[in-house]
Parts: structure tokens; sequence; C-alpha cells
């Protein structure tokens, strides 16, 4: 019953999201286009690298290739479900828009996280898809079903990490005025662990990119997994840290409305 | 039985100074200079299911803090408050099913699209059924009369006519308790008025509790048999409109305007005991009088000049706050005090 | 003549010197491109010791001398800014004024340049000791003199560049898209995520007749002492592209503020 109610509702933002959207057409497809060119040249950039060496700390070509393209599904999935919703948080909370959402018998960070889903984003969920069916193709793979299986588990657990951390940033707002330093941190942080695949990173690097702020995981685990002969230390890795994060953020988002000073109209 | 219920409750507000310039930045990493501001202080109120009750007091009294821990958008520091039974700060889904809030500058239609989609969103987050939903609706549109507006982008919509959707908005699950925040700011006599004359059926229809802030004695007046009267977060009147505004609100403000360069002789405002002269040019007066008095100064103001134009209005809040506290004989320390602690003295 | 500008690149100096805050944590953000740098590059030079002649050492020099570079252009801010400021429609204060608006915009990046050209040196600096690089640079002074000016016609000519996407927001609603956009390809082709040397030849020769491979990467390859030969060549090419832009704006500009004025923002 009340999954069903959720759904619903759940649907009505979609619905009402896309009737706004509607309204600008030429910024419909815009992540795509930005993120896709993004993305483009980054494929452009390693596929030039590859073309000096053979492998970077111990990756094939097609390897990286499977790496950029889940990375960019798990940040395709992230624009298109619940980027906009979250970004939009630091305003609500500092313009004291959060009011009403406050006072609306849903829960509000899923009200604040889904108002915002942005269909333009799906081609480029399309594109990553083409970025891992070609890096496949280049390669001789065995699939087993357990292996697609588990790579779109843990595809799902990063998107759910991502939107932990992104959402913890934003929650920082209840209790200072501004975080948009750690707003661009987090832009920072992100694009490096987007080129770097986390096996590369030792040492301090590691404890902050596997641990702290483990953006280095969430297309290397997916990819190790998909490709390496087993790694389920990493699968389990993986969940705990989410699991981990996922109640901090509930929790911290929690208290945030706790101290939430609601600016005057 | 009252269905809102407070006991002491506080709602201090922590700010921190700081020094300006980026040496004052760097210290205040350090050491932070804490400053205590009581929003709201020890309250006390208990009202009824089905009452309609203004809450009326200056900017910043604290009018807009109490309706925002009742309903739970921010929690209290200290003191007890029970809103139908519920704890409004645990914010329990259950809750907020049953009271809905609506605050004059936050809108809650989306602009881009017509009212009638942000219904039917509200339709979800309330869960409410079709049929109960299409019933609701008819009533309110009927009510408001806005069933042409019903389909228009929200952001053609006049101001009135937005305050109207708003209000369907809120009422549209039927809730126990209305809380109004500020409704009629910024709205044109006639659109306050209509909104007036809704709120005061919708109180009578379906038995809404209706809590109703404003810093405009005419929202009160036309509104609410029962009135308090909040001042630096303290409850200084709590009782029957008609008596606040007999005892207390005795002045009026006249404004006249001439149509030629006027003097008016200092012996008529003498005569009439006006105390106060708010602002006087060869071209304008305005003043403020004992109520009783206004009828006869203006009957002999219109014989005396030629007068372009006159206006009536009732006196600021300020004043009548300050009268109360002149009559309760509250020492001027404490008053002083009161106003520091509130930040605030008009 | 010029006075006025000077005084509009004093104003903006001294702007900056408010925001220094911003600024120094701006700067401190340059890491991430050294970081990304440092451990990729590391990963490729643990199997072999030249990759397309660069030595790990040259590689990192090369990585902070671009982005020292790449960190003076703040035009793409002041692209942000005449878009907002059209949209807002503010713009009209420079309409009405006796000024020419691409000088006072200009004049106005200039200022914050020049600002961030102090931090930038104690930055590079710092990097330089924080990475441990060798760095080696040209001693000719008739080369750095050279670079030195390239530098500034690519500033130049990425301030026209940006001017004119800017000034786009006399007709369109969404420029923020473009100017996304524009950074993802630019960061590409300036050499800023890859030295272009890496590139096979064939796309070289292309993009040697692009602005873009004399804004930030030739210069960076002069300071080393490589490349001499293109000096000649850059200055051609960047004279020619920033004498192509500036007729376009002139022509785009007169065009657009047309409109502007005849919608009556």
């Amino acid at each position: 019953m009340r999954l069903i109610m959720t759904m619903r509702f759940t649907y009505m933002l979609f619905k009402m999201k896309l009737s706004r959207n509607m309204a600008f057409r030429f910024s419909f497809f815009g992540v795509f286009f930005v993120d896709g060119t993004m993305f483009l040249v980054q494929l452009l950039m390693f596929n030039y690298i590859y073309a000096h060496v053979e492998t970077i700390g111990g990756w094939s070509r097609e390897q990286m290739l499977f790496f950029i393209g889940t990375f960019s599904l798990i940040n395709a999935l992230n624009m298109m479900l619940c980027f906009f919703g979250v970004i939009s948080i630091p305003e609500k909370i500092r313009s004291g828009k959060l009011d009403l959402y406050i006072t609306k018998p849903v829960n509000t960070l899923f009200y604040l996280s889904f108002e915002n889903i942005d269909i333009g984003s799906l081609p480029l969920v399309l594109a990553s898809g083409c970025i891992l069916g070609y890096s496949i193709s280049g390669m001789v793979i065995q699939f087993t079903a357990f292996k697609i299986l588990g790579y779109i588990v843990l595809v799902l657990t990063m998107l759910v990490l991502h939107y932990d951390i992104m959402v913890i940033i934003r929650t920082i707002t209840f209790f200072v005025i501004r975080a948009t330093g750690l707003e661009r941190l987090e832009g920072e942080l992100i694009t490096l662990c987007m080129k770097i695949p986390g096996i590369l990173f030792k040492g301090g690097f590691k404890i902050l990119f596997y641990l702290l702020l483990p953006y280095g995981i969430m297309a290397t685990i997916p990819t190790q997994f998909f490709f390496e002969a087993m790694s389920l230390s990493g699968f389990v890795y993986a969940i705990a840290i989410t699991f981990i994060f996922t109640c901090f953020t509930l929790w911290f988002f929690r208290l945030g409305i706790k101290n939430y000073k609601s600016a005057s109209s | 039985m009252g269905v809102i219920i407070t006991d002491e409750l506080t709602k201090n507000y922590i700010r921190f100074k700081k020094e300006e310039g980026l040496r004052g930045s760097i210290k205040s990493l350090f050491n932070r200079e804490k400053v205590i501001k009581t929003a709201i202080n020890s309250f006390n109120l208990n009202i009824d299911e089905g009452e309609f009750v203004g809450l009326i007091g200056p900017n910043g009294a604290g009018k807009t803090t109490l309706i925002k821990m009742l309903t739970g958008i921010i929690s209290p520091s200290e003191g007890y408050i029970s809103v139908l039974g519920y704890q409004p700060n645990e914010l329990k889904d259950e809750y907020k099913r049953q009271f809905a809030v609506v605050m004059g500058q936050k809108s809650q239609l989306f602009f881009e699209l017509t009212a009638a989609d942000t219904f039917l969103l509200l339709k979800e987050i309330y869960g409410i059924p079709e049929k109960e939903y299409r019933k609701s609706l008819e009533y309110f549109v009927e009510l408001f009369s806005v069933s042409e507006y019903l389909n228009v982008q929200v952001r053609t919509l006049s101001l009135g006519e937005r305050m109207k959707m708003e209000l369907i908005a809120a009422l549209i699950h039927n809730p126990k308790i209305l809380f109004l925040d500020e409704p009629t700011i910024g709205l044109d006599a006639i659109a306050q008025k209509q909104i007036r004359t809704f709120l005061k059926e919708v109180n009578r229809d379906r038995r809404t509790t209706i809590l109703l802030t404003s810093h405009y004695m005419e929202d009160i007046k036309s509104l609410c048999c029962r009135c308090i009267v909040v001042n630096g977060g303290i409850k200084i009147y709590d009782g029957s409109l008609s008596e606040l505004l007999n005892k207390y609100q005795t002045h009026r403000v006249i404004s006249i305007s001439f149509e030629e360069a006027t003097q008016i002789d200092s012996a008529v405002f003498d005569a009439f005991k006006v105390l106060d002269i708010i602002e006087q040019n060869p071209y304008k007066v305005s003043f403020s009088i004992p109520k009783d008095k206004a009828r006869s100064i203006i009957t002999s103001l219109i014989n005396d000049v030629n007068i372009n134009d006159i206006s009536i209005e009732e006196e600021d809040i300020s004043n009548v706050v300050e009268r109360i506290y002149a009559e309760k004989n509250v020492v001027k320390a404490g008053y002083d005090d009161i106003g520091v602690r509130g930040e605030r003295r008009v | 003549m010029f006075k006025k500008y000077s005084e509009v690149l004093k104003l903006y100096f001294k702007v900056q010197m408010m925001y220094r805050f911003d600024i120094i944590v701006n700067i401190a953000f340059g890491i991430s491109k050294i970081v990304l740098a440092y451990v990729l590059w590391g990963a490729i030079f643990e199997q072999r010791d030249t990759v397309a002649g660069f030595t790990f050492d040259g590689m990192m020099t090369y990585y902070i001398i671009s982005s020292f570079i790449l960190q003076l252009d703040q035009s793409t801010a002041t692209a942000e800014q005449i878009a907002s400021e059209i949209r807002e429609g503010q713009f009209s204060k420079y309409i009405i004024k006796p000024i020419n608006s691409f000088m006072y915009f200009t004049s106005k990046t200039a200022g914050v340049s020049v600002f961030m050209l102090i931090f930038n040196i104690i930055a590079t600096l710092v990097w330089l000791l924080v990475f441990k690089v060798n760095i080696q640079l040209t001693e000719s002074i008739y080369v750095i003199f050279a670079g030195v000016g390239m530098c500034l016609l690519g500033l130049l000519f990425m301030m026209q560049l940006n001017f004119f996407i800017g000034i786009l927001a006399f007709k369109f609603i969404d420029t923020w898209l473009f100017i996304m956009i524009k950074d993802n390809l630019v960061q590409f082709l300036t050499g800023a995520f890859i030295p272009l040397a890496i590139l096979p030849t064939s796309i070289l020769n292309v993009l040697r007749f692009s602005p873009f491979y004399y804004t930030s990467y030739l210069p960076s390859m002069l300071f080393v002492g490589q490349n001499l030969n293109e000096i000649g060549a850059g200055v051609i090419v960047l004279l020619a592209w920033n004498t192509i832009f500036w007729i376009i704006n002139k022509l785009t500009y007169s065009q657009l503020k047309f409109q502007y004025e005849g919608v009556g923002v």
C-alpha cells in the first residue's frame, strides 16, 4: 500500500517535471550535450594514451573503455534520477522554501530528491550502454549470468553511494551558511576519479578515495568485478560501504532537519 | 479540549558575531561570540477546535516563529507543544495530513504549470481518494469562484487569484487546522476582502480551526473573535477582539490632502486634542486623533478648507502594543529588556 | 583614451582583493589537474622511461606550466557574467555609457588575471616542491619573450571567443549550455588533459591551424625549450584568429544589440 502510494507520487512528480520541461526545448537535452562531450573527450584522451602504451596499471584499453562507460552510466543515471533534485537542496534551505517540503506527509528527502527527474539524460544512458558494448566487443570474455547480474547490482549500489555523498555534502548547509566550497571540491574530485581508475591510487589517495570520499570505487569495483577472475571482497566492500554511507546520510539529514532554522519569508 | 496547546514554549536562536574582514573571519574560527536571540519566550496557548484565532504583532514579534514551531518546521528550544495530540517536531506523516499551512510569501504552486496540475500532485502527496478529491475541488472552486483560472498557467494569474489558488491547494485535503501566515500581504483591498470572506466560510462550514497571523488589524477585525497580541516573543494580550479594539485601539490616523497650499491653525489641533502630527506640509497633513473625535474634526475641516482627499486609517499595531504595556504597568526597565531581547523596539 | 579602461582594470583588481579567499581556494583546486597527471602518468611511467618523447619529469613540468597558463584565462567567468546580465536586463548599463563594451569586459578580465598571476606564481612554486619536479626551463630570453607574447595573444583570443558566446545571450536563453560544452572541448583542444604531442600527427597537423594549439600548449612547450620552430606560425595563426573574431564580434554585437533594444528589456 505504502509502496504503491510512493510509486504513484513519484510518477506524478515525473509527469509534472516533464510538463515543466517542455517549456525549454533546447536545454531539454542539455545534460546529454554537456556530459556527452565530457565523456567523449575522455574517451579520446585514453584512446591516444593507449596509442603509446599497452596497459595502465595493468588495465588494457578495453578495460579502460569499460571503466569510462561504467562511470558514464552511473553519472547518467544519477543525472536522470536525482541530480537536479539534490543540487537544489542548499538553495531551498537558504531561502526557507524547505518549509513547504517539511510540512507535507511524504518523506522530505525523497520528495526533494525526485522532483527534478531529467528525462533528457536518457540518451546519455543509452550512449553509456554503447561505450560498454563497444568495449566488450573488442575482447574475448566469458559472460555468465552471474557476472552480468552482479555488475548490475554493483552499478545500482554505486548509484546509491554517489547519491549519499551528494546529499551529505548538501545537508551541511543546514549547519553552515555556505558550503559552495565543498560543492566545488566535490565537482573536482568526481572529475578526477572519472579519469583515474581507482586501482592507480596509492597511499593517502587510496584512503581518501576508497574510504572517506569513495568516488574512487564507483566505476572501479564494477569494472573489476566484470573482468577480473573474482573479486568477491570488492563486491562485499562496495555493499558494506554503501550501507554505512546510506545509514549516515539518513541520520545526518534528519539531524539537519532538526537544526533547520527556516529563513523568514 | 484544546487542539493546539503550548506550555512555556520558548525558541532561542543562537547567532555568532563576527568581526568584519579577513582577520575577523580567522578569529571567529577559534573564538566565536554567541548572541542568543529569544524569538518566542515562555508562550502558553490553548486553542479549541473550530476557533478562528488572530495572532497579531509588529514585524519580528515572533508570529512566524510560533507558526513554524506549531507546524514542525523548526524545533522548540524549550517547553511543550501538542497539536491534535502530536508533537509537531516529530514530523509524523499522520500529523502532517491533518493540517495545512499557507505562507504569504512562499508559494507551493508551480509557476510554469496550471493550478490544477499542482492540485493533482497534492492529491498524491496526501493520498486523497478520487471521489473525495473531486468533491473538495468542486466545493472550493465554486466557493472562490475561480473555475476559469483553474487551467491557466499560474505565472499569468494576478496576485489575488494566485492566493486563492494557494488556499485551495492548502485546503484540498480537508485539514483540521489551517495555519495562515500573512495571507493577505501585498494584496489589494478587494482581494483581501474576498479572501477574508472565504476564510470565514471555510471556518464555519468545515469547522476548520484557523490560526492567522497578520500585522494588519483589519485582517483580524473582520475574521476573528479571539485575538492574541505578541511582541518581542511574549504574549501580551489574549482575549476577545472587541475588547482589545475598544480598550487599546483608541486612535485613528487621518490623512488629508489639500487642493491648494493650506496652513491649518494649530488651535484647531489643540481643540480636538490632536497629540501626534505625523506629517505636515502645505499640501498634506496627517495626524492621529482619539477615535471619538475623528468625526467632528473632519466635519470641521471640510467646512474650513478645500480638501482634495481624505483617508481614515487604523493606527499602527505598535501603538496598540505600547498601550497594552502601559496599562499593565510593565516597568519601564522590563519593557526595554524585552525589546532588546526581541531585538525589536518599534 | 585608454585611461578609462585601465581604470576598469584597476577597479577589478581591487574587487579581487575583496574575494581573495575565493581566489585562493580557486587556485588550490588547480592542484586536482596536477594530482591527476601525477597519479595517471606515475602509473604509466612505472613501466617505461619515455612516452612520446616525454620523461616523467618533463611530463609533470608540462602540466604545471600549462595549468599556470590556463589559470590566467578568466574569460569564461566573464562570458557567464555577460550572459546573466543580458538575461536579467542589466546589460543596458554598458550600452548607454560612452565605452566600448568589449574593451570594458577585456579590461575587467585582465584585472582579474593580473591578480591571479600573483597567487598563481606562489601556487606553482608550491606544486613544484610538493611533487618534487625537476623543472627544466629554457634559458633563451628570446624564447621566453616569444612565449609570453603568445600567451597574451592567446588570452586575447579566449577573451574574444568568450565575449562572442556571452553576447549570444541576446538571442538564446540557454547560453550556459554553450559555455559548458565549449569548456569541455577547449580543455581537450588546449592540451589541459594530455599534452597534444600524444595525439597522432595527422590530427596535430589539423590542430596547428586552430587557435587552441597556441593558447597554452605551445607556450608551455616553448618555456621548456621545445617546438621552437613553431613560433612564427603560432603568431600568424593567433593574429589571424584574433582578426576573424574581432570582425565576427563586431558584426554580431551590432546586430544583436539592435534586437536587445528592440524588445525593450
